[in-house]
């Protein structure tokens, strides 16, 4: 079997409020880890843009990882209405002088406590729809109604949705179906032969390689692709060929 | 070529004892997976390089403790080998505890005793659960006991030193509750039959070197949860985790050869 490249879509480093024993926070730790479970690439994020402040955390961010050519900027994002964040026109402008790949979200209570719905984030969906930037958002995040609402009222968003778990068959299934912009992030999609189902019934271009390090088991992540029951071609388009084609297809 | 080695290559574990002390058969109402049988599971197993899968059926944590284990031993019966039981326990029907320990435990094949308070409500150490335990030390059998969550931990603690020659497998280390798995740890360092499994969703980053460091690898046990989940990515975490060679092959199937007795 070649080695796959993994290009991972879901990892973050910097200091978070709860640590877990045996975790690390460090960029020097993520890319030691990486290294050992042969990750190539990864979008990663600012923990501290995250459980701080959106502005502080995408800075800090931008100024750790700009040695590293293999780790590609995802920007902590959300609507502009309070001038906490700005406005679609003028943040489209900084995600393209940042090389910004990839936008995501915490709307839940427990973090940055918001709704998704358009009347309060249609403008900055409508911008990421037409620039194609993808949109991450952890199951941990939105309702299954509040992502069906987005994709429906947005077609052509690329929507990644992370950080799910291997009891949601009986409603992701539903919108794989209706959306093809949505796909699905796979350190959390651990269900018994639950990679292979997807790619029979979807394809496996729905799928996109992630983490969750520093939280979660890379060496997990990794395995779940490697010992896979799918064709290597498969194994490759969900290691990094996806995310390769969804971050080439940008218009910024 | 080391575990690791061959995990990075997708290849099975096939040099070394890998035992599965944590996995079940048939399906769950809760929410849909896409496979199930026994058939389904040893691909699985032979992908992965796992010797031998120890469960017990859904059916029998779940509603009907009999139907369920029936299908357990028929399983057993079938792949020997393979496939090793525990007799599943209902505590609402405390009348038929003792008599269905032994009906499944004369089978050969079944080893152990599996109790799941979170699906049957009722607490740990409740006395019809005690006469599960006064069973497994009578029979010095291992019980893999469902813990989630500080109260089950707890508990279990509390149960392991009323019935030393049982030997108490905390299955999940007591969950995703950080600070329950921590006590888990203390526990099974206290307790000379208490062991924590690794069988976690969310299989965090580091965990697996910790539980060695603290609690040592002959405390710590591999299993998968099939067909929850798929059996690979704990296999994984812990064939690439930065400890000895030695200590994991005391965590894929030493420990649990030897509390299994085979």
């Amino acid at each position: 079997m070649e080695p796959l490249n993994f290009f991972d879509c879901n990892c973050s480093f910097g200091m978070r409020g709860v640590k877990y024993p045996g975790s690390f926070s460090t960029l020097d730790e993520l890319i030691k880890k990486m290294d050992n479970y042969g990750i190539k690439k990864a979008l990663v994020y600012h923990s501290m843009a995250r459980e701080y402040d959106m502005k502080t955390g995408n800075k800090m961010l931008m100024g750790e990882i700009a040695a590293y050519p293999f780790l590609y900027p995802v920007w902590v994002a959300m609507h502009h209405h309070t001038g906490e964040f700005p406005a679609p026109a003028l943040l489209k402008e900084q995600l393209r002088e940042n090389n910004i790949k990839a936008v995501r979200i915490f709307p839940s209570v427990s973090d940055h406590g918001y709704s998704i719905s358009g009347w309060n984030c249609g403008e900055l969906f409508d911008m990421l729809e037409k620039c194609k930037i993808p949109l991450i958002a952890g199951l941990d995040q939105v309702t299954w109604d509040e992502l069906h609402n987005l994709c429906l009222n947005h077609p052509g968003l690329i929507v990644i949705l992370s950080d799910v778990n291997y009891r949601i068959n009986r409603n992701l299934y539903a919108l794989l179906e209706k959306f093809p912009g949505l796909h699905v992030e796979t350190s959390g999609y651990k269900g018994f032969d639950g990679i292979l189902e997807i790619c029979k019934r979807f394809g496996a271009h729905r799928l996109i390689f992630g983490t969750g390090m520093p939280v979660l088991s890379g060496a997990a992540a990794i395995s779940l692709i490697k010992y896979a029951r799918i064709s290597n071609k498969e194994k490759q388009m969900i290691a990094s060929g996806n995310l390769e084609n969804l971050i080439g297809g940008i218009k910024l | 070529m080391t575990d690791a080695g061959k995990v990075k290559r997708g290849l099975p574990l096939d040099d070394i004892l890998v035992i599965d002390c944590h996995a079940h058969l048939g399906p769950w109402a809760a929410f849909h997976g896409p496979k199930e049988t026994a058939e389904d599971m040893l691909v699985n197993m032979d992908a992965l390089g796992i010797d031998a899968a120890c469960i017990s059926a859904h059916a029998a944590i779940g509603p009907d403790y009999a139907y369920g284990n029936n299908f357990m031993m028929e399983t057993v019966k079938k792949y020997p080998g393979r496939f090793i039981g525990y007799a599943a326990i209902n505590p609402n029907y405390p009348g038929e505890i003792r008599a269905e320990i032994d009906r499944c435990l004369k089978i050969p094949q079944v080893k152990g005793i599996k109790v799941h308070p979170g699906f049957h409500k009722y607490p740990m150490d409740h006395k019809y659960y005690h006469i599960v335990y006064e069973e497994a030390d009578k029979r010095r059998c291992p019980v893999l006991m469902h813990t989630w969550g500080m109260d089950s931990i707890l508990a279990v603690g509390r149960i392991a030193g009323m019935y030393p020659r049982a030997n108490f497998i905390m299955g999940h280390a007591g969950g995703s509750d950080i600070k329950a798995m921590e006590k888990a740890v203390e526990l099974a360092c206290m307790h000379d039959n208490l062991y924590l499994d690794l069988v976690l969703s969310m299989a965090y980053e580091g965990n697996v070197e910790w539980l060695v460091r603290e609690a040592g690898s002959k405390k710590v046990l591999f299993g998968t949860d099939m067909p929850f989940y798929d059996g690979s990515f704990n296999l994984g975490r812990i064939a690439l985790a930065e400890i000895s060679d030695d200590e994991k092959k005391d965590i894929f199937g030493l420990n649990a050869k030897r509390l299994l007795g085979i």
